[in-house]
């Protein structure tokens, strides 16, 4: 019988491989009148020079275990269970100190919307120099300005303008300069939450190249938060699909495509307009998200999944396995469980 | 701007009452004695002519004449009244801002009850008259315990002195500063001791402003994007909470700092008349009882104009400090 | 269609007045700082209407008891240097400070909303024009052109209010214009216009619910600042005639006995200041935290 991806023993050399383990992760947010499970019973397997796409609608938690994995979840929020391994290190039973250092050196995070992600009075330069001495203050600041104006140009911005305010900047050169912050002390994760979004096109599709030739420049990981598919194609090589806090399925990435196995999955992917096809009509999931203080009984998805069956609003489907490196959270599977063992 | 405003005091203080020798000889009755007055006060004139006179003499730094008997020139008055003024403020403000953004910092990052206390302590300290401040001060620390002067700059005996090289003679009538540029420490703890009770009310009376606003700008600024980026970066927390989000935070303050420097001026009026130290503000309460319009209307425009350029320097500095405006 | 707009116009002026309301209503603590204010102001505002029922002695009669007494059973809250019980005084004490600052708030409502609001609508060049000419008058101190009209034109109720008012005005025009002006370009606002609201119809509809609250914001600092501006002026000896009782004045008197160690007749005069204004001070700091979108 296949046992979940949690469950299964590890061989020594996978060990070596994984680079991240997110185990039973879960996190809520604790406001005065109501508490919202942000994340709820995750797994994420993560082997080094991978990339996962981490899919979801907005509220669906994915950005929330981004945070979780650079420790930056405060109050209001709250890691309730789980835990998260880094290259073999426990995270969420680091002191502050030790996870600052691994915080912006091993793991590396970029954020959404480059207009607010750096600090308007400094120079872009300072920001560099900042960093690099916080995490080495035996850098000396020419050396530090040195390495910023290398990084710099690697991502095609000249060097003279090291010493520009954040302001002076286009969105996208600022995501650049973002990345390259990132880059800067060569880390061996990078998480991407939403790195274009707030981009336009063509600069979406620089960004995403480049961030694709420094990966295998680097070796580096990447986990690639997004609610957009289409760069997911591109660029993961495994794909989580999240869905009101929990995991709804995990897969290679063409597995997903290809056959898609949790309803929700199904439905992202047909709502994605297809010049090809001859059908007009746009493909919608009905309803909206759940309200994450007020969650539904039973499966999350089921008021809005058209297979639900009653047992969907009973009871909360867990991870079943249904191919080789893939498993999804839906009772309609358990047949397949049956078909494999 | 400053145009406008001497014109509104001019307009109060001469075209309205009409002639301000006759309100303050209203009992004399002797018409000659109030004409000659009115003629070498120069208000015999058409209000227009007085209007332009008088801003030509402002230009050419003169406040009027005071109308106090010897008819001295007001503008030396003041002007040898402003030292006392300026440090008083000085210190105020340096006591208002350091109680206010420490506090507002220390509110911002603790919610709850330490938060709570904080807000609350802005608006009461807000509200507190600053001269009944400064009059529990000297009770308890002049009267009960004995540990500070009451009144006044210095106490009888000590004798200012100023920093002279040869014939070279600098004096800049601020005690704590002159003083040490001619190295009198006795004269310079005495100063100190007589400003301790006087910049520290008015300054924790206008530290409440300074209190809320930095808490609320602290408050978002902390919750701000760039603020988490540099979190992910792995920077110490008080790198981020000084150089990221109260840097951040503390410029819209700037700009409103203008305003509160009229606040101070009026609360140093009220505490230089409290604490007997001879001001720009004591002297305009002083005139007012002697009836010198002039010299009343010379403060206020003094004070109208010292306003104006302390607002214009904030704006200056403003522009110096935040990136995206210098460009 | 005519029933529609019946109906439609009565649950307006209910919601206005409920939406003015119901801070006071719900947990926390900014209605428990409303509460407390209130009860303060509420507090001195019977006493001093209440004066002349409730006051013990006459506040003006001297040598009823010996000059500077300490608190006693005859005189709870001591005498002053002329033998006047201090409990009488403060009593009939605020009805000067609070009369002056009920009048400036009053002609500052006056003259600066509906100022504020029509300069603000009409916009061009004249509103920019006024916009300047408040802009310089804000930054003014209140006691400072106080001092200037009272020294012209002598002390009343009616010269300290309009000081204060004048100085104030700039205040509401502000806050009042920038919120008409960025309501008045909000898509809703022309989705009105479009469906046929005249000019005074957008006006009570659109803008001035969102107005008010913050008029009322505005209208409890401007209490709290003309009741301090008052007590600074009575404080220099600009305030109102000697023989009237008097916060501020008493605090004159109370300071020269200070040296005797005499602190009752400034304690209690001074506490009784910061009480009044705390009180505005307090509604305007928890209503302000109640209809502000909460930070969280």
């Amino acid at each position: 019988m296949k046992v979940t991806q949690r469950e299964r023993i590890r061989s020594f050399g996978e060990i070596l491989q994984q680079l991240l383990r997110i185990n039973s992760l879960s996190v809520e947010y604790r406001t005065g009148e109501a508490t919202a499970k942000a994340v709820q019973n995750v797994y994420i397997d993560l082997k080094r020079g991978e990339t996962l796409g981490l899919v979801g609608e907005s509220g669906s938690g994915k950005s929330t275990l981004g945070l979780a994995v650079m420790g930056l979840i405060r109050p209001p929020g709250y890691i309730t269970s789980g835990s998260i391994t880094f290259d073999n290190t426990e995270l969420l039973t680091l002191k502050t100190r030790q996870l600052r250092e691994i915080r912006g050196k091993k793991v590396a995070m970029i954020f959404q919307d480059p207009m607010t992600s750096l600090n308007p009075v400094k120079k872009i330069g300072d920001h560099f120099v900042e960093y690099i001495r916080a995490h080495d203050n035996g850098v000396s600041v020419q050396d530090a300005r040195s390495t910023a104006k290398t990084v710099l140009v690697d991502l095609g911005i000249p060097d003279s303008r090291i010493d520009d305010y954040p302001h002076q900047f286009s969105g996208g050169m600022r995501q650049r300069v973002m990345i390259g912050l990132a880059l800067a002390l060569n880390p061996s994760l990078i998480i991407a939450d939403e790195p274009t979004t707030a981009l336009d096109v063509i600069v979406e599709a620089q960004i995403l190249k480049q961030l694709a030739e420094l990966k295998s420049k680097y070796s580096l990981s990447l986990i690639l938060i997004t609610h957009n598919m289409g760069i997911v194609a591109e660029m993961a090589d495994r794909v989580a699909v999240m869905y009101a806090g929990r995991l709804a399925e995990v897969a290679p990435a063409i597995e997903i495509f290809e056959s898609p196995k949790h309803p929700y999955t199904q439905a992202l992917l047909e709502s994605i307009p297809n010049i090809l096809t001859s059908d007009r009509t746009l493909k919608t999931v009905p309803g909206s998200p759940p309200d994450l203080t007020d969650l539904p009984a039973g499966c999350p998805f089921h008021p809005r999944c058209r297979y639900a069956f009653d047992r969907c609003r009973n009871e909360v489907p867990q991870p079943i396995v249904t191919g080789n490196d893939s498993e999804a959270e839906c009772f309609l599977l358990e047949g397949a469980k049956a078909r494999h063992s | 701007m400053v145009m406008i405003l001497l014109s509104i005091v001019f307009v109060v203080m001469r075209v309205l009452p009409g002639n301000p020798v006759l309100l303050r000889f209203e009992k004399t009755a002797d018409p000659a004695l109030v004409a000659s007055f009115t003629h070498q006060l120069g208000l015999d004139k058409p209000v227009y002519v007085q209007y332009f006179e008088y801003l030509w003499q402002l230009l050419h730094g003169s406040f009027g004449l005071s109308m106090a008997g010897s008819f001295e020139p007001v503008g030396p008055q003041i002007l040898s009244r402003f030292p006392a003024t300026l440090e008083l403020t000085i210190y105020a403000f340096i006591v208002a801002a350091i109680v206010g953004v420490l506090l507002g910092t220390f509110g911002a990052q603790r919610p709850g009850v330490a938060d709570n206390s904080v807000k609350i302590f802005g608006v009461l300290i807000f509200a507190f008259p600053v001269f009944f401040l400064g009059m529990i001060f000297q009770l308890v620390f002049g009267i009960w315990l004995h540990l500070l002067p009451v009144s006044g700059r210095l106490s009888p005996g000590v004798t200012p002195t100023s920093f002279s090289l040869g014939t070279f003679h600098f004096e800049t009538g601020i005690l704590t500063l002159d003083s040490i540029l001619s190295g009198n420490l006795t004269e310079f703890i005495d100063a100190v001791r007589h400003l301790v009770m006087p910049a520290t009310a008015l300054g924790l009376v206008i530290s409440g402003f300074f209190v809320r606003m930095t808490r609320a700008n602290m408050l978002e600024t902390i919750r701000s994007d760039f603020v988490t980026a540099a979190r992910a970066r792995g920077l110490k927390e008080r790198t981020i909470v000084y150089s990221y989000a109260l840097r951040n935070a503390l410029l819209p303050i700037i700009t409103i700092m203008g305003l509160q420097f009229a606040r101070l001026l009026a609360g140093a009026i009220l505490t230089e008349t409290e604490f007997n130290l001879l001001g720009v503000g004591s002297y305009l309460v002083d005139r007012i009882t002697f009836l010198d319009y002039t010299a009343v209307q010379g403060t206020v425009v003094f004070l109208a104009l010292l306003i104006s350029s302390v607002g214009l320097i904030v704006d200056i500095l403003y522009a110096y400090l935040d990136p995206r405006v210098r460009l | 269609m005519k029933t529609l707009q019946k109906t439609r116009e009565k649950p307006q002026t209910v919601s206005v007045m409920a939406k003015l309301v119901s801070p006071l209503f719900g947990k926390g603590y900014g209605r428990a700082l409303m509460l407390v204010g209130l009860g303060m102001t509420l507090f001195i505002t019977v006493m001093s209407v209440l004066a002349p029922v409730i006051s013990p002695y006459d506040p003006t009669q001297i040598g009823l008891g010996p000059p500077n007494d300490p608190p006693s059973a005859q005189f709870p809250m001591g005498t002053d240097q002329y033998g006047r019980d201090m409990l009488s005084r403060i009593i009939w004490g605020g009805r000067f400070i609070l009369l002056v600052a009920v009048t400036a708030v009053v002609i500052c409502l006056t003259i600066g909303l509906p100022i504020g609001l029509a300069s603000a609508y009409a916009g061009g060049n004249v509103d920019r024009a006024l916009a300047l000419v408040m802009d310089s008058m804000y930054a003014f101190p209140g006691l400072v052109l106080a001092i200037m009209l009272i020294s012209v034109f002598g002390v009343s109720i009616i010269n300290d209010a309009l000081a204060i008012a004048v100085v104030f005005i700039p205040s509401y025009f502000r806050v009042v214009r920038s919120q008409v002006l960025s309501i008045k370009e909000m898509p809703y606002v022309d989705a009105g216009k479009s469906a046929g609201a005249g000019t005074p119809a957008v006006l009570l509809r659109y803008i001035w619910p969102n107005v008010i609250s913050s008029v009322i914001v505005i209208a409890t600092v401007n209490f709290a600042d003309s009741i301090l501006t008052t007590a600074g002026l009575d404080f220099i000896g600009l305030g109102l005639q000697v023989n009237l009782p008097d916060w501020g004045i008493d605090l004159t008197y109370g300071r020269q006995a200070l040296p005797l160690g005499v602190w009752w007749t400034i304690v209690f005069s001074g506490s009784m200041i910061l009480m009044a204004a705390l009180g505005f001070s307090l509604i305007s700091e928890g209503y302000a935290e109640r209809t502000n979108p909460k930070l969280r």
